[in-house]
C-alpha cells in the first residue's frame, strides 16, 4: 500500500494535538521562598494541587527554592525564574521589584493584609533544663552565653530578630537609640557563627551542639524542638518581639513569560483559604484569619508583639537604617571580634 | 577528602583535650576531700552512717553532681571547637556556592580574562617591531633607503565564545600603512574539524605561515613573493591523530602575488590546501625531533579589470630581502597597452619542510606558480594572452645558545636575569633563498630594464631572545641579480637590518 500524503498529514496533526493535549495537561511553578518554609510548602503544594487539578484538570508540579531571604531576592534580581516568592519580609521583595522590574511595584497591595497570608515571632530556643537560665532578652547579652542566630545581612529572620532585640531595649524604661544599639552590640558580640539563613542556625544549634539559646522564628523553633526531641530542647517566649508578616508575590514577569499567571496567583490566594490558614497553624504559623486564629486559639502562646511600622516606621526605613552597608548592623557587629 | 581530613583532625583534636580534661578533673576530684552530706544541692553521702540517717522517704535519682570548674572549662573548650569546626564548615559551604570568579591571568602568553570554565575569554596580545635599515651601496637612491621602521604596529584582540567558537581581530600600524590584517572567526567542535571564515593567512607558504615574531630572519624569503599575504574566505581544517596530520582546505577570493587585498575583482573564487605530516608527534618519538613535510596548493581563475583611472591587474610585485622593489609588472596610468593584468588560471604548489630538534632547526620550502596573463588593447580588453611560470625556494638553517629553535620561534630555557647570571637564548641561522622569473614574462609584461629575472640572496642572522617576548635581532644580507637594469644587471643589494621586538 502507497503511503498517501493525505494519511501523513492526518497523522502528523494528531501527534502534534497529543503532544500539545499532554503539555498542557501539566503546569510548572517554581517557588522561591526563605529557609524555614520548606514543609509549609511542601503542605500547600500538595493540597493546592490536588485542588487545582481538581478545578482545572491540569496537573501541578511546584519547585521549591529555600534559603536566606535576603539572597533568595537577589537570586530573583539576577534572574532565576521564580513564578512565586514567598519571603521573609517586605524589603526582599521590595527589592526585587525596584533592582529587577519583575514584580510591580504595587505587590503588597494585590492581596490581604499587604500579601502577608500568615504571621510568626521571633523566640527563643533553649536546651533542656535551660541550663543557662535564659528568659528574656537581657539574659541573652551576658557574658559568657552563647547564642546562636543567623546574618542580618542575608536572613529575613535574623533581620527580624536583630529587630526584635533593639525594640525590646527601646522599649525597656530608660531606653533610647543609644542603649538599644548598646543591647544590640552585646548580644552579638555573643554570637560566634553568623549563618547565612534560619535553617543553618538551627543546624547549629541543633545538630552541631553550639550555644546555649537559638532565636529562632517561631516556627522554626516548633519545628526543632518537635524533629529533634522535646527532652532535648524547649522553647523560652520572651515577654516582648516582634510582629513578623512574611510576604508572598507573583513575579509579574516570568508568570506573563511562563503563561503561569493564573495558577500563580490562585496558589497565593490559596494560603488565605481556611484550609491554606490550616496548614500555616499545622507547620506552627500564625494565621491571618480570625475564625481559624480562634479555633487554635491555646496554639500559640501569648507575647507582647509590636510592628516593625511602630517602632521602626516600616522596612524601607529599618533597611537603611540597620542593614545597609555602613548601616548599624555593620557598625556593631566585627567579624571575629 | 580535604574537608573529611579537616574534619578528622578537629575531631581527633577535640576528643583528646576533652579526655585528657575529663581525666584531669576526675583526678582532682578524687583527690579532694569528700564534700559534707549537709553541703546545699551536694551528692548524696554514701559513706555516712546509716543510724545518722533520717528516715527520710528513699530518693529516686539522686540529685546532680555539683559541676567543678573543669568541667565549665571542658565545656567551653567543647564550643570553642565546635564553633570552629561549625565556621569552617559554613566556610567551605560558602565558597562551594559562591559564583565562580573570572580568571585575570598576566604573563608570558599576554594578558586575559576569562570565565572560571574558560569558555569565554579574551586575550590582548601585541606586536611591535622597530627595524632600522642600512644599505650598502653608492647608489644615491638605495641611500635614501636607509631608513628606521616602525616595522609592524599591532594590537591584538583574541577571544573564544561558547568554548566553541575562538575570534581574532588584529589590526597593522606599522610600516607606514594601517590595515586590517586579520579578523576571523573559528569554530572548534572536535580538534579535526574546524572551520574558520574571515581573513587570515592562506595554506601556501610555510614562512608565510609562521608568525611574523617567530621568524629566524627579519625579512621573510624570496619565495614569500609567490603567495599572497592574506586572503579572506572559508576553511575547514583540523588535527587529525593529535598532530600528526593537519590539513586545510578553503575557498577564497584568490588574492595576487604579496597582496593583501580585500575585496575581489572577478567572480571565480580559489582554492586552496596543505597537507601537513609529522610523522615523530607522537610520545614514543618525540625523541626524533619535530619533523614536519607537507604540500600546498592553490588554483583559481583571477582576472584583472584594469583601466587608465582604475588600475587594477592584479598581479604581484616581488621585493628583495631589503623590501625593495625588484620586479612588477607592466603598467601604466598614461598607456593602457603597458598594462598586464591576471587572465585566466593561478596555480601555485608549495611543497615544504621543517625539522627542529632542541637547538637545532631546518626550514625549507619551494614554490612554482603558473599564471595566465593578458595584455590590454587601447579599449581594455585583452589583445594577447600569455602564461608566466615563477618559482622560488629558501633554506634556512640555524643553531641557539641557550635555548629550543622551534617553529614557534627561539625559546629561550631561562629568560635574562642579570642577577642570576642568565641571558636568555642566542641563535644562529643561514639562509639561502632565490626567485626565478619567467623570462616569458620580458619584455611584453616586465620592463627587463627595471625588474630583475633572478634574485639569489645570502643571509646570516644574530638573534637574541631576551625572553620570549623581547627578542634583538641582526641581519646581513647580500642578493645578487639578474637584470633589472638599463645595462647589465641591477647591483648587488648589501644591507644590514636590525630589529627590537616585543611580542606578547
Amino acid at each position: 500500500m502507497k503511503f498517501q500524503w493525505t494519511n501523513g498529514l492526518v497523522l502528523s496533526a494528531l501527534v502534534v494535538l497529543g503532544t500539545a493535549g499532554s503539555a498542557s495537561a501539566q503546569v510548572k511553578l517554581l517557588n522561591v521562598s526563605y529557609d524555614p518554609t520548606r514543609e509549609l510548602y511542601q503542605d500547600v503544594n500538595q493540597a493546592f494541587g490536588k485542588q487545582w487539578q481538581q478545578k482545572t484538570g491540569q496537573t501541578l508540579n511546584v519547585s521549591q527554592s529555600h534559603g536566606g531571604s535576603g539572597k533568595q531576592a537577589r537570586s530573583v534580581i539576577d534572574g532565576l525564574d521564580a513564578d512565586v516568592v514567598t519571603l521573609g519580609l517586605a524589603y526582599d521583595i521590595d527589592a526585587i521589584a525596584e533592582k529587577s522590574g519583575r514584580i510591580a511595584k504595587d505587590w503588597q497591595k494585590r492581596l490581604p493584609d499587604n500579601s502577608s497570608p500568615y504571621t510568626s515571632t521571633i523566640v527563643f530556643v533553649v536546651r533542656k533544663g535551660n541550663p543557662k537560665g535564659i528568659h528574656d532578652w537581657d539574659d541573652l547579652v551576658k557574658p559568657g552565653v552563647v547564642v546562636v542566630a543567623p546574618n542580618p545581612k542575608t536572613s529575613g529572620g535574623a533581620r527580624w530578630a536583630y529587630l526584635a532585640a533593639w525594640g525590646y531595649a527601646l522599649q525597656k524604661p530608660g531606653g533610647s537609640e543609644t542603649t538599644a544599639k548598646e543591647f544590640v552590640r552585646k548580644l552579638y558580640k555573643n554570637v560566634p557563627v553568623l549563618d547565612s539563613g534560619a535553617r543553618g542556625s538551627t543546624t547549629t544549634f541543633g545538630q552541631r551542639g553550639i550555644g546555649q539559646v537559638l532565636v529562632s522564628w517561631e516556627n522554626e523553633a516548633y519545628l526543632l524542638v518537635n524533629e529533634l526531641g522535646k527532652d532535648k530542647f524547649e522553647i523560652v517566649n520572651p515577654s516582648v518581639s516582634i510582629l513578623a508578616e512574611p510576604p508572598v508575590a507573583v513575579v509579574d514577569r516570568n508568570v506573563d513569560k511562563h503563561g503561569t499567571r493564573a495558577v500563580a496567583e490562585a496558589y497565593l490566594k490559596f494560603l488565605y483559604t481556611d484550609e491554606g490558614q490550616e496548614i500555616a497553624v499545622k507547620n506552627h504559623y500564625r494565621p491571618r484569619s480570625a475564625a481559624v486564629a480562634g479555633k487554635h486559639a491555646g496554639t500559640f502562646p501569648k507575647i507582647k508583639l509590636f510592628t516593625i511600622d511602630q517602632l521602626f516606621g516600616g522596612w524601607q526605613k529599618a533597611q537603611a537604617t540597620h542593614f545597609a552597608d555602613g548601616g548599624t548592623f555593620d557598625q556593631i557587629y566585627q567579624p571575629g571580634s | 577528602m580535604r574537608r573529611f581530613a579537616h574534619s578528622l583532625v578537629y575531631k581527633i583534636g577535640r576528643y583528646t583535650i576533652l579526655f585528657a580534661l575529663g581525666l584531669t578533673s576526675a583526678v582532682a576530684r578524687a583527690q579532694d576531700p569528700p564534700a559534707p552530706a549537709t553541703e546545699a544541692g551536694g551528692p548524696p553521702d554514701v559513706a555516712a552512717p546509716a543510724a545518722e540517717a533520717p528516715a527520710a522517704p528513699a530518693i529516686a535519682t539522686p540529685p546532680p553532681a555539683p559541676r567543678g570548674p573543669w568541667e565549665d572549662r571542658i565545656d567551653e573548650i567543647d564550643q570553642r571547637t565546635r564553633i570552629l569546626e561549625r565556621k569552617q564548615e559554613l566556610a567551605i559551604e560558602a565558597a562551594a556556592a559562591a559564583p565562580p570568579r573570572p580568571i585575570v591571568q598576566a604573563d608570558e602568553n599576554g594578558f586575559s580574562i576569562s570565565s572560571a570554565d574558560r569558555q569565554y575569554q579574551i586575550r590582548f596580545k601585541g606586536l611591535i617591531q622597530v627595524d632600522g635599515r642600512r644599505f650598502f651601496t653608492s647608489d644615491s637612491t638605495l641611500q635614501n633607503s636607509d631608513t628606521f621602521i616602525l616595522r609592524r604596529i599591532r594590537p591584538i584582540l583574541d577571544g573564544t565564545l561558547l568554548g566553541l567558537v575562538d575570534f581574532r581581530i588584529s589590526p597593522d600600524f606599522g610600516n607606514n600603512t594601517t590595515a586590517i590584517l586579520d579578523a576571523y572567526i573559528d569554530a572548534h567542535p572536535r580538534p579535526w574539524l574546524r572551520l574558520r571564515a574571515g581573513k587570515f593567512k592562506e595554506p601556501v607558504g610555510l614562512e608565510r605561515l609562521q608568525a611574523d615574531q617567530d621568524m629566524d630572519f627579519i625579512e621573510r624569503s624570496l619565495d614569500s613573493n609567490l603567495s599572497p599575504q592574506r586572503e579572506i574566505g572559508l576553511e575547514l581544517w583540523g588535527d587529525i591523530g593529535s598532530g600528526l596530520v593537519r590539513y586545510e582546505a578553503g575557498i577564497f577570493n584568490g588574492n595576487a602575488d604579496n597582496a593583501l587585498t580585500d575585496v575581489d575583482s572577478d567572480h571565480a573564487k580559489s582554492f586552496e590546501g596543505r597537507i601537513f605530516i609529522q610523522p615523530f608527534n607522537t610520545e614514543s618519538l618525540s625523541f626524533l625531533g619535530r619533523l614536519g613535510v607537507g604540500i600546498a596548493a592553490s588554483t583559481g581563475n583571477e582576472k584583472g579589470v584594469s583601466t587608465l583611472a582604475a588600475p587594477n591587474p592584479w598581479m604581484g610585485t616581488f621585493k628583495s630581502d631589503g623590501q625593495q622593489t625588484i620586479a612588477s609588472y607592466l603598467t601604466s596610468t598614461t598607456d593602457i597597452t603597458q598594462t598586464v593584468v591576471a587572465y585566466g588560471r593561478h596555480t601555485r604548489i608549495n611543497p615544504q619542510l621543517y625539522y627542529y630538534n632542541g637547538p637545532v632547526g631546518l626550514l625549507a620550502e619551494w614554490v612554482k606558480e603558473h599564471q595566465e596573463v593578458a595584455e590590454l588593447t587601447t579599449t581594455g580588453t585583452t589583445f594577447g594572452t600569455g602564461t608566466y611560470n615563477n618559482s622560488a625556494g629558501h633554506v634556512t638553517v640555524s643553531g641557539a645558545l641557550g635555548g629550543d629553535v622551534t617553529y614557534e620561534g627561539l625559546k629561550p630555557h631561562k629568560p635574562l636575569d642579570l642577577a642570576a647570571g642568565t641571558f636568555g637564548a642566542l641563535e644562529l641561522a643561514l639562509r639561502y633563498d632565490w626567485l626565478n622569473i619567467d623570462s616569458a614574462a620580458f619584455p611584453t609584461g616586465i620592463d627587463p630594464t627595471k625588474s630583475v629575472s633572478e634574485a639569489k640572496a645570502y643571509g646570516v642572522a644574530l638573534n637574541w631572545q631576551l625572553s620570549r617576548n623581547l627578542k634583538v635581532a641582526g641581519n646581513y644580507e647580500q642578493t645578487s641579480f639578474t637584470g633589472g637594469a638599463k645595462t647589465g644587471n641591477r647591483p648587488t643589494e648589501k644591507v644590514l637590518l636590525g630589529r627590537f621586538q616585543i611580542a606578547f
